[in-house]
């Protein structure tokens, strides 16, 4: 077997044992074998569970989320490794080039001069005003990015990337202007908003990242010639027969989408889009044959256990995520910077 | 058949290259000299469409109407610039010039080229390296590799494009000459390879064909020893030349820079100045 599948075929075995594995973590604790066996009886219809409680703390609360987790987590990896390879920059991520920070722009006006609409909406059964705003805001964001970088028919990635910067700055200055106009209850809110939580996590929202994910992942993932033939540069990959043009083009609509839908159900949640790929690329090298499906498998896994963590750390109470994964990837990455020379797989 | 006509590139109102033509036959070597700022690398560039539409035809037919990928079949390009933004192995790089060839999967053809371009380089003892541990003379002929991995077809013996800017860069002596010798022997299976370079003995002995490019106009056309004329070169270098004939090759040989008659006029001792 070769390297990619040996590596994608462990990777997806871990996500198909960290499935039931997160789902028997929790304040109602259980095994294992019992949350394997409570989707199983789901799945096949053989629904006499003995303790139908626990089966719909499992099925209504405790799945959707752990699904939400390593879909979330797989659209934020890939979309950091697209980025990454567009820019031909090993720091680009989403918050880098102001999709975040737009988002959390229009996040903001929502929690801080519209929170009468908010509050009966916030982290309830279907799809929030909050989440659509964010959602928008960044499409907005990445629309504007876009327009800016444009030259007639051709888009300036170097400008994009400085145009990126630019809206991130405004847009921070923004929530910095209206964190000052908010009140103490909203003040929390929008400071756990931009640590991301999971918490909100039902069927629908389920449903909305399933696509969204399956869209992302389904035009990003062919690209892998694309974004080996752009670390040449962007005109020998011209030479060698990349549209680059049209390139640019998907990886902004797919990433904008993934990262928009993620935003919009979960908040704010730095570092999976940056560190993932980084830390995929040290082991395995720069090949986006093996980066693209291995970030999206990664991102999820470190996704669903940060947030595993988040829920069952302070029980009954939750840690953000975004502190998390953080805390998670940051050793991670350091350690791989400081035995690069060491771990490098040939 | 290479056909340019009538070509301008301005950039930035500043006129780069100026209604340049040319017919160039397959199955040779051209060699595009000219002093720094003629417009030799615009001129490759508009040859590959860079800047538009242009009045360029490859066997008739304009490459910048081609899909991209098609395109690329017929015409590959070394460009100056040789870094990459995240690395690879030296084997995944030439791989890369397989790209337009195949879908997601590339066939046994395609990693056979890849063997047989590396081999030709003499850059196979590395195949597995990273290129970013690569010198930068290895780092040039592995993507020379790269390039000549693009233009191989199975089936099809259709003459290719070869454009090259400074092919020479970082190479040392010895590989200077096995590259050119390479491109010549590529050269006469009819396919054209077109060479920005500097270094003038080196493209008298190898090319067939010469532009000399001075301020974006072309200054003079056809084979080395029409082109390499003593008054053209002195002109377009604004240095004393002097031409003789190589001593074991038929070719001239150019020799740059002020004849120093050492015993009538020796050259005059530097003065230190104290302040």
């Amino acid at each position: 077997m070769s390297k990619r599948n040996l590596l994608l075929t462990f990777l997806f075995l871990a996500v198909l044992i960290s499935l039931p594995a997160s789902l028997a973590m929790g304040a109602f604790d259980l095994s294992f074998l019992e949350a394997a066996q409570i989707i199983w009886s789901k799945l096949s219809g053989f629904t006499d569970f003995q303790d139908q409680r626990l089966a719909a703390v499992i099925w209504q609360i405790r799945l959707p989320r752990v699904l939400l987790s390593l879909m979330v987590g797989a659209s934020l990896a890939i979309s950091g490794a697209a980025l990454q390879g567009l820019f031909r920059n090993p720091l680009a991520d989403p918050s880098i080039i102001g999709i975040s920070m737009g988002a959390a722009l229009s996040a903001a006006v929502v929690i801080v001069l519209a929170d009468g609409v908010l509050a009966a909406n916030y982290s309830m059964g279907g799809i929030s005003f909050l989440a659509v705003a964010t959602f928008f805001g960044a499409l907005i964001t990445t629309f504007l990015i876009f327009r800016i970088a444009k030259e007639g028919k051709q888009v300036n990635v170097m400008n994009m990337l400085l145009a990126g910067i630019a809206i991130n700055a405004i847009a921070a200055a923004g929530v910095g202007l209206l964190t000052f106009l908010a009140d103490n209850e909203e003040l929390r809110t929008l400071t756990f908003w931009t640590l991301g939580s999971l918490g909100g996590a039902t069927w629908l929202s389920v449903g909305v990242l399933a696509i969204s994910t399956f869209f992302s992942l389904y035009f990003l993932l062919p690209l892998f010639k694309s974004f080996n033939a752009l670390a040449l540069g962007e005109q020998e990959a011209a030479y060698m027969g990349v549209n680059t043009e049209k390139l640019k083009l998907k990886v902004i609509i797919f990433s904008a989408l993934a990262i928009g839908t993620g935003v919009a159900f979960c908040g704010m949640i730095s570092f999976v889009g940056l560190v993932v790929p980084h830390i995929i690329r040290l082991i395995f090298g720069g090949d986006y044959r093996i980066l693209l499906p291995t970030s999206a498998l990664g991102g999820g896994l470190l996704l669903c256990w940060a947030d595993n963590l988040a829920r069952t750390a302070v029980i009954p109470a939750e840690l953000p995520i975004g502190i998390l994964t953080a805390l998670f990837g940051a050793p991670v990455f350091l350690y791989l910077i400081l035995n690069r020379k060491k771990l490098q797989v040939k | 058949m290479l056909q340019i006509e009538n070509i301008s590139v301005s950039l930035k109102n500043k006129c780069i290259l100026h209604q340049f033509s040319a017919k160039l036959e397959a199955a040779q070597l051209l060699a595009i000299v000219g002093p720094n700022g003629a417009g030799k690398s615009t001129l490759l560039r508009a040859i590959c469409g860079d800047y538009g539409k242009q009045n360029v035809s490859w066997h008739g037919c304009n490459l910048h109407d081609l899909d991209p990928q098609e395109a690329a079949k017929q015409r590959a390009v070394l460009t100056q610039k040789n870094i990459l933004s995240f690395d690879f192995t030296v084997e995944e790089v030439v791989m890369m010039g397989r790209y337009p060839h195949f879908n997601k999967q590339p066939s046994a053809y395609d990693y056979e080229v890849v063997e047989r371009m590396m081999a030709r380089m003499k850059v196979s003892s590395f195949a597995k390296r990273s290129y970013h541990s690569l010198s930068g003379g290895e780092q040039q002929r592995v993507q020379t590799a790269r390039v000549f991995a693009q233009l191989e077809e199975e089936d099809n013996r259709m003459p290719k494009l070869l454009l090259l800017d400074e092919p020479l860069n970082n190479l040392d002596v010895k590989y200077q000459y096995q590259l050119l010798e390479q491109l010549v022997h590529y050269a006469k299976q009819g396919h054209l390879v077109v060479i920005v370079m500097h270094d003038l003995n080196l493209a008298a002995q190898y090319a067939d064909q010469m532009l000399l490019l001075q301020h974006g106009l072309l200054k003079k056309s056809g084979t080395v020893k029409e082109v390499l004329q003593e008054d053209l070169l002195e002109e377009a270098y604004q240095l004393p030349v002097r031409i003789d004939k190589h001593p074991y090759h038929d070719c001239p040989m150019i020799f740059f820079g002020q004849e120093i008659k050492q015993n009538i006029n020796p050259l005059p001792k530097l003065k230190l100045q104290t302040a």
